[in-house]
């Protein structure tokens, strides 16, 4: 009886992460459609079409790191310098990212319904869990980058590295663009070592089905 | 592979179709005929006992060694 309803709760939780993968996919690809318009769209712009908007409308901006928000005044925001070549790099730099974060939840939803039909230690789940894996790592040299990089097209979109060393205890700023996540790092090998772990229960489960 | 499965020498003997065997010792006859033709890697002693209550038969009857050509290649 115990191990009838151990299987209904994990059914039932296998379908609830489905949902939920398949509506991250939908807000993902969502987002990717954006991004992908918002290129283009800030591609052929011009910068004084930008600049007037700023200048004829009120808007507020404000920077948000880690818990820690930072609010524009208006002198800062009217400073605002549109680059276009900045924002197309910026806006293709998250493109990218949101595109490796939507090839993971592809590879998981995959698994998911891999393990919906009954297949759970095949070497094609094996194969998608290290594919997450190795996404995880790159990431994890390129995340630093990405992050940096936006601080920096902020700091030049807003002059902000002006007003900065413009304060008395401000002494100058710098960039580190190249850096390893080591815990995004780690996450990759631990997932990586699950990936193994699938295979040989593949191996395994080819010999049980291969057993009369 | 050195083991040959007998099973159909049995069944012939018997007279007993395969699928008839398959109801008796509750397996698919997709199964049971993968054990015929040798497709299997393994059979459990459950199963063996089975198929030899079945068909009244020992389980040498069913298994047959047969040395394999690279095995001798290897003694040599």
């Amino acid at each position: 009886m115990e191990l009838v309803i151990e299987k209904k709760n994990f059914k039932v939780l296998i379908k609830g992460l489905n949902m939920i993968f398949t509506a991250l996919l939908i807000v993902l690809s969502c987002l990717l459609l954006f991004f992908g318009a918002l290129i283009v769209f800030a591609s052929l712009i011009s910068e004084n079409f930008v600049l007037n908007l700023i200048e004829g409308g009120k808007f507020s901006a404000s920077f948000n790191f880690s818990g820690f928000e930072l609010f524009l005044a208006e002198p800062a925001i009217k400073k605002f310098h549109y680059d276009k070549g900045i924002i197309v790099l910026l806006l293709f730099i998250v493109l990218i990212y949101i595109s490796i974060i939507f090839y993971i939840i592809i590879l998981v939803k995959k698994f998911l319904n891999s393990i919906m039909q009954g297949e759970i230690f095949t070497l094609s789940n094996s194969k998608r869990i290290e594919k997450v894996a190795y996404c995880f790592v790159s990431l994890s040299f390129v995340i630093n980058t990405i992050q940096t990089y936006l601080i920096y097209a902020l700091s030049q979109l807003f002059t902000l590295e002006q007003f900065m060393e413009s304060a008395n205890w401000i002494k100058s700023v710098s960039y580190h663009f190249f850096g390893v996540n080591w815990s995004m790092f780690l996450c990759g090998l631990i997932i990586w070592t699950i990936g193994r772990i699938f295979r040989y229960g593949s191996f395994l489960q080819e010999e049980f089905d291969a057993t009369l | 592979m050195a083991i040959i499965i007998r099973l159909d020498r049995m069944l012939a003997e018997r007279k007993m179709q395969l699928s008839v065997l398959a109801e008796k010792v509750d397996l698919s006859i997709v199964n049971l005929s993968n054990l015929k033709t040798g497709k299997v890697k393994a059979v459990r002693f459950s199963t063996l006992n089975a198929i030899c209550k079945v068909l009244n038969c020992q389980p040498g009857d069913i298994l047959e060694y047969v040395e394999d050509d690279d095995e001798d290649d290897e003694n040599v």
